[in-house]
């Protein structure tokens, strides 16, 4: 009796685990974080925080020992990039003012420029394709919010908290973003991931003139992510004619998941 | 050793798993191999425990994985909550616990933690998932041999035999 006593504990964890998952995704659903994972996160990241920074630092003085002189290279090459792109700035701020301008006679609203709020990872998740950001509430940062960092599009703000937030990467197959070809016209589809290396555009028309190597932004029909932010390449097209469909495999510009420092766009 | 130390010491055990595996484990990879922390504690705690006390030290650390993932906190609880409850069971079947003991039960946690977390939600990518677990096995076996060794000077299996 008392040895089914013991093993009547499954059942009943095996049920709890089931409520504190249904609990989770009601939380999900309004864009929060449950109870029990805030808890865990703010009784966790006290310490993991200070520990992660420690062995950044260590990592980091690492790599300048390791690579001082491409590094010295590279600081020379950066130097000289910056000098060139002052000079391209001047002329882009004249193009911009056109483009309003442009905008403006054809009737359509100036775009709205995004504020960025520079966030940094606190926790990578790869199995489950999510990352842990710095910010939260307090910066303004909702679900749906576009993350990226120079690269391009990292991943979408999933659930947020007061003083952190949580986003899906694009690598997650659980994500669907919209995005293009840049073909003219360009041609949109929607995106999912299918792992860190590769991202699937779908639906597109069975005819879609794409070719590898092709440029894949954000198509911008959505109410949180703009149009253009980079996702990747084409490095794969394959043509369903039974279903009158054309995918393309993506290799995405940004390494998913190494980013030190990203923005979220509000 | 009274009835709450080994209570406390697993609660100990399992936060000092998410501290190391949120802030280090999760972002380096050690020898390229990414160890998970919460297999490395259910395991080792395994060998010092009954099937339902491993089980719940599992299930324990699963909650606290999903909740730092963000990931569903049912799979991670019922995979780990199998993979304790196995592993304290292997363990006994294998008789006196000795080094190899522990050692295979650090081994079929991990492994069947990851398995039934493979069969709760599957990844997209099986085949790299399946690669990955044998290198986070490779990598769990390292540090579960050390973390076994520290603790059996403090809390040794009750039947060991070094």
């Amino acid at each position: 009796m008392s040895k089914l006593a013991g093993w009547l504990w499954f059942p009943a964890l095996f049920a709890l685990a089931i409520g504190l998952g249904r609990v989770q995704n009601q939380a999900r659903r309004k864009g929060e974080f449950d109870p029990v994972s805030s808890a865990i996160q703010s009784a966790v990241y006290p310490l993991s925080e200070p520990l992660r920074a420690s062995v950044q630092r260590l990592a980091d003085m690492g790599e300048a020992v390791r690579s001082a002189p491409e590094l010295r290279l590279e600081h020379e090459r950066l130097r000289q990039l910056a000098a060139a792109g002052e000079q391209y700035s001047a002329r882009e701020k004249i193009w911009l003012q056109d483009y309003q301008a442009l905008r403006k006679l054809s009737g359509f609203q100036a775009p709205v420029d995004r504020k960025r709020i520079p966030a940094r990872p606190l926790d990578y998740f790869p199995l489950e394709n999510r990352m842990t950001l710095s910010v939260g509430k307090n910066r303004g940062v909702k679900p749906g919010l576009a993350v990226v960092n120079a690269e391009g599009l990292i991943g979408v703000v999933q659930a947020v908290s007061e003083a952190s937030c949580q986003i899906l990467l694009l690598s997650s197959p659980a994500l669907r973003v919209g995005a293009m070809a840049l073909r003219e016209p360009p041609l949109a589809g929607i995106l999912r991931g299918q792992g860190l290396e590769t991202l699937l555009l779908d639906y597109l028309p069975a005819n879609a003139k794409v070719e590898s190597g092709d440029w894949v932004v954000t198509s911008g029909y959505s109410q949180h992510i703009p149009r253009g932010l980079i996702i990747g390449r084409v490095v794969q097209i394959e043509r369903d004619p039974y279903y009158g469909a054309t995918r393309a495999r993506i290799y995405p510009s940004a390494t998913i998941g190494l980013a030190a420092e990203v923005y979220i766009l509000l | 050793m009274n009835r709450l130390q080994p209570i406390l010491y697993a609660c100990l055990l399992i936060y000092l798993a998410a501290v190391l595996q949120s802030g280090w484990w999760n972002h380096w990879r050690i020898l390229g191999c990414r160890p998970d922390g919460f297999l490395i504690v259910s395991g080792v705690l395994a060998v010092r425990s009954n099937p339902a006390g491993a089980g719940m030290a599992g299930f324990m650390a699963g909650v606290v994985q999903g909740g730092l993932a963000g990931a569903n906190l049912a799979h991670y609880g019922i995979s780990r909550l199998i993979a304790g409850s196995c592993g304290a069971w292997l363990a006994r079947l294998l008789g006196p616990k000795s080094w190899g003991v522990a050692l295979l039960a650090i081994a079929g946690t991990t492994l069947l933690g990851n398995l039934s977390l493979l069969f709760l939600a599957a990844p997209p990518d099986i085949s790299g998932y399946l690669i990955e677990t044998f290198k986070t096995l490779a990598i769990n076996l390292l540090f579960g041999a050390l973390l076994h060794g520290f603790l059996s000077r403090v809390w040794p299996p009750r039947d060991f035999q070094d």
